[in-house]
């Protein structure tokens, strides 16, 4: 099922144009691997899915209607950095997104915690950044969203975060839903992508399945990387 | 953390790994192998991919699938045991194949294994 | 929308604590100033006119600063990945800053009434006597109970009026943010759009309050009414002042609210 489609869209930010002509469809049951250097347009690909950045041109469809502040209930994007106000801590994190997400998952959040060694009553300021990128991880899949969007989330993590965030994600993907990760770890991806989509400079030059793109490039997705951006 | 090779399917490789398992004893005829999901958090793969490794697995014989149950071991003692064999005439190829760049006869090749500590 | 409110209210707890205990401390020394007596009235007097200033300041600061920084720093994310509309999440941060400045303000009023029985009692004169022969002169014209409704009018028009300069800059900020999205200095453009915006407010009001022929007079003829038809007359007058005054500060809200609320929701990038 088509979960989501860009038509020809486009964003720029005054002349530089971020997100060019990008057309692609995310379908259920697919792990997406959306990759590139920094400045490809990663990001603001997936701001523009999550709804928060506005195209300059082009469409999004999500769940076959215009993308609108209502489409947000489906997608569940998870930003690179960390986004919670100083004053919380885990607990009052987890109180705003059942507050404010109808599909946030608590005994799915409480499992994530526990594998992620995190607990409730730490204070959103004495996280490492491998905690914090495990808690958004932890958030972002206990929704049960139709739609996960993950920017760069193994981005300055240990090994040992790097299992524990890995197994959320996998865990997280279904029939029934798309995860889409942006990453420039390509060797730790590779495994678990059923798709890939190459970006650069705001232009997906490769679209296709991972296994296929082995066949067709006769080399490793982690090659064909570097080929790509060489 | 799990080294693939990239000019094998991912989905030949783990279930080589599982063949090996097998043939070690580690999994024995008739045991509950992970679901698919968890063969995937395992491996680090693809869930798409952990459900093809069952479906091949299932194809060769070496483990069948109860709705609702899970995935087991297949209890044919005779599929298990030839997989060892397979096994056994691989690493003897590789080793007598070895041991003959060295120069080495299979007498003298022979004399080394009885004498070799177990 | 209570959920919104809910969360900025605990985004300023600490803030808001602040605050109340300095309006407290303020307070406490007004008192003490007064007790002095003698030149120290002084203090008392400009004390309470800082803490009229600094709450209508500190409210306004409030709104406007977090507002700018929602966009600016990455803990705004958390709030614009709700799936909540600009009216929402517009209508929350103005709400929330027009009650911040309701309760300050009248946190004051209660304490300038504290300030002014303490005064009596304590004897004095000066000040005291001229608040009650204010207040004599608002009876006989306005009756007891229309001198209530003068009161709560003007209170009500001051904090309209404070109410439309946050809302002003909330839709300042998100202007400069649609304009100038990349440029750091889009804080600079909300200020000159807040600063040109108030300086419009003001002339239209200056230009309407002139045409329904108001004038200035008003307040000077306070103390010189003698008869009646004068009273009526001040009454009509101060009438028509707070309703030409509300409706715009209204005006001004309102636009504002979906000037800001369309915008988040179609040109901003969040």
């Amino acid at each position: 099922m088509e979960l989501v489609k860009t038509i020809d869209l486009e964003k720029s930010f005054g002349t530089v144009k971020a997100v060019n002509q990008v057309s692609v469809s995310l379908e259920s049951g697919k792990i997406y691997g959306l990759l590139g250097p920094n400045g490809s347009g990663k990001t603001t690909l997936m701001r523009l899915v999550a709804g928060l950045f506005c195209p300059t041109k082009g469409d999004i469809d999500v769940l076959s209607k215009k993308i609108t502040v209502e489409s947000r209930k489906s997608i569940a994007y998870m930003p690179t950095e960390s986004f919670f106000y100083d004053y919380m801590r885990i607990k009052d994190v987890e109180k705003f997104f059942i507050d404010f997400f109808d599909d946030f998952d608590k005994e799915k959040f409480d499992e994530l915690l526990k594998k992620m060694s995190l607990e409730k009553s730490m204070k959103i300021t004495s996280l490492s950044s491998g905690m914090n990128a495990k808690l958004r991880v932890a958030l972002t899949m206990a929704r049960k969203a139709k739609v996960y969007l993950l920017d760069e989330p193994l981005n300055g993590i240990d090994l040992v975060a790097r299992d524990a965030i890995m197994s959320a994600i996998i865990g997280g993907a279904s029939e029934e839903n798309a995860v889409v990760i942006s990453s420039h770890l390509i060797d730790v991806m590779e495994n678990v992508l059923d798709d890939v989509i190459f970006i650069k400079q705001g232009k997906v030059v490769i679209n296709e399945n991972a296994e296929e793109a082995r066949a067709k490039y006769k080399k490793s997705i982690v090659d064909l990387y570097k080929e790509v951006y060489a | 953390m799990n080294e693939f090779n990239s000019g094998i399917p991912i989905y030949i490789q783990v279930i080589n790994k599982l063949k090996k398992e097998m043939a070690l004893s580690k999994i024995k005829p008739g045991d509950k192998l992970p679901s698919s999901r968890d063969l995937a958090i395992e491996y680090s793969i693809n869930p798409n991919t952990a459900s093809r490794v069952y479906r091949e697995m299932e194809l060769l014989g070496l483990c069948y699938t109860k709705r609702g149950l899970g995935t087991f071991v297949t209890e044919d003692e005779i599929m298990v045991n030839s997989i060892k064999e397979n096994m056994a005439k691989e690493y003897t190829k590789g080793y007598v194949s070895s041991m003959g760049s060295l120069g080495y006869k299979k007498i003298e090749m022979i004399k080394l294994i009885e004498s070799e500590e177990n | 929308m209570l959920k919104l409110l809910k969360y900025e209210l605990k985004k300023r707890k600490s803030t808001l604590i602040v605050g109340a205990i300095a309006l407290a401390v303020a307070e406490g020394l007004v008192l003490y100033f007064l007790n002095r007596q003698g030149d120290y009235v002084i203090f008392s007097i400009i004390l309470m006119f800082l803490m009229a200033f600094g709450v209508i300041l500190l409210a306004f600061l409030d709104v406007a600063v977090q507002y700018y920084n929602d966009f600016k720093k990455s803990q705004g994310t958390l709030l614009f990945l709700t799936p909540n509309s600009g009216y929402k999440i517009v209508g929350s941060k103005m709400i929330f800053g027009a009650l911040e400045l309701l309760v300050g303000l009248g946190i004051v009023v209660i304490f300038a009434w504290i300030t002014n029985t303490v005064a009596i009692n304590l004897g004095y004169s000066g000040v005291t006597r001229q608040i009650r022969e204010f207040k004599e002169v608002m009876a006989l014209v306005f009756g007891d109970t229309g001198m209530w409704f003068a009161v709560v009018g003007f209170f009500l028009l001051v904090f309209l009026q404070y109410t439309a300069s946050q809302s002003v800059a909330v839709s300042s900020i998100t202007l400069g943010r649609t304009m100038l999205s990349r440029n750091s200095y889009n804080w600079l453009w909300a200020v000159l759009i807040f600063i040109g915006v108030n300086i419009g407010i003001q002339t239209i009001n200056s230009l309407i309050l002139v045409g329904i022929g108001m004038g200035d007079g008003l307040f000077n003829s306070t103390y010189t009414i003698t008869n009646a038809s004068e009273a009526a007359e001040m009454v009509s007058q101060v009438t028509k002042y707070l309703i030409v005054g509300g409706v715009q500060y209204i005006f001004w809200i309102v636009t504002s609210f979906f000037v800001s609320s369309t915008l988040l929701n179609k040109k901003v990038d969040l």
